[in-house]
């Protein structure tokens, strides 16, 4: 299409501002898919970490806390519950399985998790899918540890390598439990879950390194691994349990039951009631953002406007050109059209590539500090429609320039009053 | 005596903002083959009758024929279809698209019409023939507009208008901007290259010396009766 | 302290039971607790209210009824242990309430609040559905009879993002007969239908 080539050769001849019209597109499809994209994968990733779990209780904090910490391991527990109060509601009718959790250590930036082997029965995720280990076996000794996949590959770990765990969350050496070490004996499947990035020990393994830091630090009296191996290790507390019941029905009754429990302040929730209220508020936030990248499109497009308002009397000679070489009047309109589709073409295309590069380069970093696993996918049809929106927009917008130019082509004729 | 290759019966114009007539002419024609030279003082309406002429303003009354077309009953869009498929149309200056090289813009009629397209057989090549006709070095072809002197920007102009042979060649002042020698050049490669295709010349001016060179000269306040109701047009 | 609590607690819950079943006696065919032969063929879906779910003897304002006697022998801040074993009773009375029998295997409708169970995807496949929501912590839970276990039939399942809101869910609705340590197993929906509900 000869009108095309035009619009193309015209375009290039202002390449300057066309290009910073271009770029300032670019930036703001950039947010808007990046919004959009971030939104979609941090959902996604809370909503296939947990199924299958009826309630999980842990100290008494607030409810969103609590779904983040014990499953997502964002955040931490505000307290312990006595291991007596979880053996007391475990063994509640209407309970059908239990499984303790135990945080608070890491392993080189990775979150040591203490609980029995009936988390790997129990466990589920990303619908019905159950923990399988790669390598190995779950651990069966006090200082046996399994670890999730990430771990082993990003750490270089086979399996029966020692490892040292440390007390905090922070990997640093003089918080180390150096005296105990752990022999990894099982390496999970990978999963695209916060487990992937944890380190599961026994409870008793959590006890033994514990064993000689009663006080909150390592004390002088020191107790070798042989030794704290042939004591009870009979756990006096834990962080978190998970349950399931017979009959989902009873599920409120339960959680206010445990919710009440006289002695101890604990708090029981429901993952999916607790997930939908942190869908909700981030919905909230979710809006805000968007409604931002909004407007910073809607910025960019009034960029491009003003390029081409600037350009509107340079151009009326080239216009009067046209005009006498047969170019009809519609013709200076549709060559503005073209030159704003070009250009949100090529800044949504711009946009896009550059989205996608930082997709690859950001995925290890925040899958490391946020625990958020990005799964890099096609744009997805509601995505879609926002190019196609914008690209709407902008020939809409582009029409205004359009039709002053062809108002002024049927006006000047021969004569270019300038 | 043949059919006249324009003729103007009876027209008066005004811009729309305007209470009083540019244009009044009873009578004018034009006929082929024929350089015709009109002259006439800035704001006597010269332009305003090319405009006419070319169709892209109809009159309000009166009859507007150019190869045995009415003019005034054409739409917008057949105006301009016949614009381009008749008339090779020179500016007095900035006739060239910067962005477009010399032989593109030369080429620029037949892109929109398809008569020309047929008529110049080659595009191409008779884009190259017309040039070199017109004295440009081949090695400026594929440069830019800007590239060029202004004599030389003018004589690319006349290429265009002339490529796909049109019927009628129609200039407004086109060698204002050219000093005498060129303005000489300009004439004679204008004459000899319409000629060859028996093309008609309608060339506006104010500038009376260029008169002598052309076989018919017409002064525009003679056959403008809006002139005498008013000074200027503006 | 605890019986001031329960005594608000009996109140406000009796109230939120009698307004539900005020608003709905407004809407649908008064005798929604014995559905006819004929009114089970129908088609189209009978709207029950929640205090349809209760049978009628088991209603909050005549089990407090029985013990109006012994009720009206305690002032309202008293806090001895006679008192709180009163409430306490009463409350395990109205939490035990059994199911309205009449009500198993109709179609039916009911509006309410979803607490999601299972979700797949972001959609929600099964929840309990509940009169009320987000009440406050003073409140008892509402009642196994006063609690629906709703499967979802296929591709109705709701997004999280939308699951905020009364909801209508339509589908036939079965008395679990299995009996558990804690009573019958209650009510289930098996192949729900929701959609948004407006007042």
């Amino acid at each position: 299409m000869k009108l095309l080539k035009i619009a193309l050769k015209s375009a290039w001849n202002r390449k300057v501002s066309i290009s910073l019209a271009m770029f300032s597109i670019a930036i703001s499809i950039l947010l808007l898919l990046g919004v959009d994209t971030i939104r979609k994968q941090a959902k996604d990733n809370f909503i296939n970490t947990i199924s299958q779990t009826d309630l999980i209780v842990g100290a008494r904090t607030s409810p969103i806390n609590l779904l983040l910490y014990s499953i997502f391991h964002i955040g931490s527990a505000t307290n312990n519950i006595s291991y007596a109060r979880y053996e007391e509601i475990a063994s509640f009718k209407q309970v059908k399985w239990s499984v303790p959790i135990s945080l608070g250590d890491s392993h080189r930036g990775f979150r040591v998790m203490g609980t029995d082997s009936d988390y790997f029965r129990y466990y589920r995720y990303a619908n019905t899918q159950s923990l399988q280990l790669q390598q190995g076996e779950v651990f069966k000794d006090v200082y046996d540890a399994v670890v999730g996949y990430d771990v082993a590959q990003s750490l270089g770990y086979p399996l029966g390598h020692n490892i040292v765990l440390s007390h905090g969350i922070a990997a640093t050496k003089f918080s180390e439990h150096a005296d105990k070490p752990f022999r990894i004996v099982g390496i999970l499947k990978k999963t695209n879950t916060p487990v992937d990035r944890t380190v599961l020990v026994s409870l008793q393994g959590i006890e033994a390194i514990h064993v000689d830091w009663q006080s909150g630090a390592r004390s002088a009296l020191r107790i070798s691994a042989k030794k704290a191996r042939q004591m009870g290790l009979q756990p006096k507390s834990i962080t978190a349990f998970m349950l399931g019941v017979d009959n989902r029905i009873t599920l409120f009754g339960l959680q206010r039951k445990i919710n009440n429990f006289p002695n101890e302040s604990l708090l029981a929730i429901m993952p999916g009631v607790t997930l939908a209220s942190l869908w909700q508020t981030m919905g909230e936030f979710e809006k805000v953002l968007m409604a931002v990248s909004a407007l910073v499109l809607l910025a960019g497009l009034i960029g491009l406007l003003t390029a081409l308002l600037t350009t509107l009397n340079e151009r009326r000679r080239e216009m009067a050109v046209l005009r006498a070489v047969g170019a009809h009047a519609y013709h200076v309109v549709v060559l503005f059209a073209l030159e704003a589709l070009l250009v949100v073409m090529g800044g949504a295309l711009l946009g896009i590539a550059i989205l996608y590069a930082m997709q690859v380069i950001m995925q290890p970093i925040i899958a490391e500090n946020y625990g958020l696993f990005l799964s890099i996918k096609m744009l997805d049809a509601e995505q879609i429609v926002i190019l196609l929106a914008a690209l709407l927009l902008a020939i809409i917008l582009s029409l205004i320039p359009g039709f002053i130019a062809y108002k002024r082509s049927l006006q000047d004729g021969l004569m270019v009053k300038i | 005596m043949t059919k006249p290759v324009i003729q103007l019966s009876n027209i008066r114009f005004r811009y729309s903002e305007q209470d009083q007539d540019v244009l009044d002419i009873a009578d004018l024609q034009v006929y082929q083959g024929e350089h015709l030279f009109i002259q006439g003082a800035s704001g006597r309406g010269k332009t305003t009758l090319l405009n006419i002429i070319t169709g892209i303003n109809p009159p309000y009354t009166g009859q507007v024929q150019v190869l045995d077309t009415p003019l005034q009953t054409l739409s917008s869009i057949q105006s301009d279809q016949f614009r381009v498929d008749h008339l090779g149309i020179i500016f007095q200056q900035f006739n060239l698209l910067p962005y477009l090289s010399l032989l593109e813009n030369v080429q620029l009629p037949c892109w929109f019409s398809s008569k020309r397209r047929t008529q110049a057989v080659d595009v191409e090549q008779s884009s190259t023939d017309l040039l070199t006709q017109l004295r440009i070095p081949e090695r400026l072809f594929n440069k830019p507009a800007s590239a060029l002197s202004v004599g030389q920007q003018q004589r690319v102009a006349v290429a265009r208008a002339l490529i796909g042979k049109p019927a009628i060649i129609i200039a407004d002042e086109p060698t204002s901007a050219l000093d005498t020698d060129n303005r000489k050049r300009f004439l004679d490669l204008l004459f000899s290259q319409a000629d060859k295709q028996n093309s008609t010349v309608v060339f506006v001016s104010h500038d009376q010396y260029i008169a002598q060179h052309f076989s018919r000269v017409i002064d525009i306040s003679d056959i403008n009766q809006a002139i005498n109701h008013t000074a200027t047009v503006s | 302290m605890m019986l001031k609590i329960k005594s608000i607690l009996l109140v406000s819950m009796m109230l939120l039971l009698t307004g539900c079943s005020d608003d709905a006696e407004n809407k649908q065919n008064p005798s929604a607790n014995t559905l006819t032969k004929e009114e089970m063929e129908v088609e189209a879906p009978v709207n029950v209210s929640w205090a349809d779910l209760v049978p009628a003897e088991y209603r909050p304002e005549k089990v407090v009824a029985k013990y109006q006697d012994l009720l009206d022998k305690f002032e309202a801040e008293d806090y001895s242990p006679e008192a709180e074993a009163l409430y306490s009773k009463i409350n395990d009375e109205l939490n035990n309430a059994p199911m309205n029998q009449t009500l198993n295997n109709q179609h039916i409708s009911l509006p309410g609040f979803i607490a999601p169970l299972t979700q797949h995807n972001g959609v929600i496949t099964e929840f309990l559905l509940v009169p009320y929501f987000g009440a406050c912590i003073h409140v008892p839970p509402p009642p196994v009879n006063q609690t629906v276990f709703v499967k979802v039939a296929d591709h109705n399942g709701i997004k999280i993002d939308d699951s905020y809101g009364a909801f209508l869910v339509s589908g036939s609705i079965l008395l679990d007969g299995k009996k558990t340590d804690i009573g019958v197993a209650g009510y289930h929906i098996k192949n729900a239908v929701i959609e948004p509900y407006d007042e």
